[in-house]
């Protein structure tokens, strides 16, 4: 087992250490300020857009009926996005006749009138067709969007999730789903949660805006609640959680740095903020939302 | 003839790549193999020290590359078995003077010629490396039970993995028993767990690998050596035959000693 302290670039405060929880209980600490964070979210957000997408296909085109749909995927970000569509509409937009209605699918991506606005202006002033409109799932559905752009949108599945369950299951971005081991060197950066069907080995990282799950062993670090600032509600979940370094939100946990033996047996266990430290328990598989007052 | 192209690689320096490509090759050819092994560590080489060749040596790999010379030319023919060859790699150039299409290329002209090709990689993840790895089919990735050896061996495999290689099979170089056996350095089952790849051989720490490069005659000429007895048995896997592991635990106590003083020679390692 490998466990090591690691400096942190900014001062720290250090928080107390939470009794009877197994694994984390040693050094706990906490960001002193918010301007090393603002500067490490622009960060963030420049890689996020760098990112090169994988075999994966950002626009897909299917005829509903007599309408052509357009399906955007909603894990790419946005300005790559942008670019996809245009490279996609100059190669294969021929078939397409000007002034032809088309749909655009945004799964769920919650678009921002401005999004919507320039997505509008790609197809409508640059590709001269016309959108008759937007679906989307229906727990991001704004209907502030629709009145402001005058673009009617309506729902992807009108028998979809009520509001309430989907909002269980999260409001913004998507899950990835990484199906392999995750070794030294590796790189995980997604506007969601994510679920690594594998270990995280020592030099890995992942870094999600949501919620991570592990199955497998966490030994590299794994950063939770990436981009919020109130990142309460974030948890990371591990079959084996070892971290190096634990991240959600603006705290960080660094593991203990004794030299005692692994523990002899090894429980599934959680990770999440309470009362500004990151606490860790087992996790028996079922998951309560508010746990820890 | 279609050849069998390894790449033995570690990312970090210093765990015995150099040893591992010298001894699987001799390993090889003494089973009556068709062997040539590669250095492509160009600047830094190595190869052909340990295998007491160096003054042998008149062209060089960038010189086939290049075209100086012809591909025989370069290819040095080993003291102590006739099957073995080398191609050693140039000294007073660097790494970018090889491109990964020569290397593919010099490949399939030795495929015809040779049963195993054995690219010895140079320390790193840069050029060097990417070079050794463009030609190979199969990878060995050699480690040592050091963290940070380990820590290297994983982002290689990775590497490698991105290269659309097979998963590669792992040497554990300089195992010390003793300080297994007190629970002081990580042993096979917990290296195998973080790096989930096949065991291809334990190698222990052993001062005839010492004396051997210094000698320039591989190890694996030695019979009474533990070590050389080990690249025997990763030798015979690569192969294809099953062998069990050394057990080494066990082969420095009062009857290991027994037989070395009654003169017992060879063969009587213990398996683990």
């Amino acid at each position: 087992m490998i466990r090591g302290k690691v400096n942190s670039p900014v001062p720290l405060i250090r928080t107390f250490s939470h009794e009877g929880r197994k694994g984390f209980g040693g050094i706990l600490q906490e960001r002193k300020g918010e301007a090393k964070l603002a500067m490490w979210k622009s960060d963030w957000s420049d890689r996020l857009t760098n990112q090169t997408l994988l075999d994966r296909e950002a626009i897909r085109v299917s005829g509903r009926g007599r309408n052509v749909d357009f399906s955007l995927d909603d894990t790419v970000p946005i300005d790559q996005l942008e670019e996809h569509l245009r490279q996609h509409l100059e190669r294969n937009g021929d078939w397409l006749v000007d002034g032809e209605a088309v749909t655009i699918s945004v799964g769920r991506r919650v678009l921002k009138p401005e999004d919507l606005m320039r997505i509008r202006q790609i197809f409508e002033d640059e590709f001269h067709l016309k959108i008759a409109g937007f679906r989307c799932e229906p727990e991001i559905l704004e209907r502030e969007i629709s009145e402001e752009t005058g673009v009617p949108i309506f729902l992807a599945h009108p028998k979809g999730l009520s509001t309430p369950k989907a909002k269980a299951i999260r409001q913004a971005g998507t899950s990835l789903l990484v199906k392999n081991s995750c070794r030294s060197g590796t790189s995980i950066l997604h506007d969601g949660d994510v679920v690594v069907l594998g270990d995280v080995n020592p030099g890995a990282q992942v870094i999600a805006t949501g919620d991570i799950i592990i199955l497998g062993a966490l030994r590299g670090i794994a950063h939770a609640g990436a981009n919020a600032t109130d990142a309460t509600e974030a948890f990371i979940i591990a079959f084996v959680l070892r971290p190096l370094q634990l991240r959600i939100g603006r705290y960080i946990g660094t593991a203990p740095t004794d030299n005692g033996k692994e523990q002899a047996t090894v429980v599934p266990e959680i990770a999440r903020v309470s009362g500004h430290s990151i606490v860790v328990a087992p996790f028996t598989g079922k998951f309560q939302r508010n746990p820890m007052p | 003839m279609a050849g069998k192209t390894f790449v033995v690689t570690s990312g970090k320096g210093g765990v015995g790549k150099p040893t591992a490509t010298a001894n699987i090759g001799a390993g090889l050819a003494l089973r009556g193999k068709r062997v040539i092994v590669i250095d492509t560590d160009i600047g830094l080489r190595n190869l052909d020290v340990v295998l007491g060749l160096e003054n042998r040596i008149v062209y060089d790999l960038v010189d086939v590359v290049e075209g100086n010379c012809k591909l025989n030319q370069a290819m040095i023919r080993d003291k102590h078995t006739n099957e073995l060859y080398l191609i050693p790699a140039a000294q007073t150039r660097d790494k970018s003077a090889v491109k990964p299409d020569q290397m593919k290329n010099l490949r399939d002209h030795l495929k015809e010629e040779f049963e195993y090709i054995i690219i010895d990689c140079p320390a790193g993840i840069e050029q060097g490396f990417q070079n050794a790895i463009a030609a190979a089919d199969r990878a060995i990735v050699v480690t040592t039970p050091e963290v940070s050896a380990i820590r290297d061996a994983d982002r290689v495999i990775g590497l490698l993995e991105a290269a659309e290689l097979p998963i590669p099979d792992l040497v554990i170089n300089r195992l010390r028993p003793g300080m297994i056996k007190q629970g002081d350095m990580m042993d096979k089952k917990d290296i195998l767990e973080l790096l989930s790849v096949q065991l291809l051989g334990l190698v222990p720490d052993d001062e005839h690998i010492i004396v051997a490069t210094n000698k320039g005659v591989p190890v694996v000429h030695d019979s009474r050596s533990m070590s050389g007895e080990a690249f025997r048995r990763i030798a015979s896997r690569i192969e294809g035959e099953d062998r069990p592991f050394l057990n080494l635990e066990n082969g420095h106590g009062v009857f290991s000693k027994l037989r070395k003083f009654v003169g017992l020679k060879g063969g009587d390692f213990t398996d683990d």
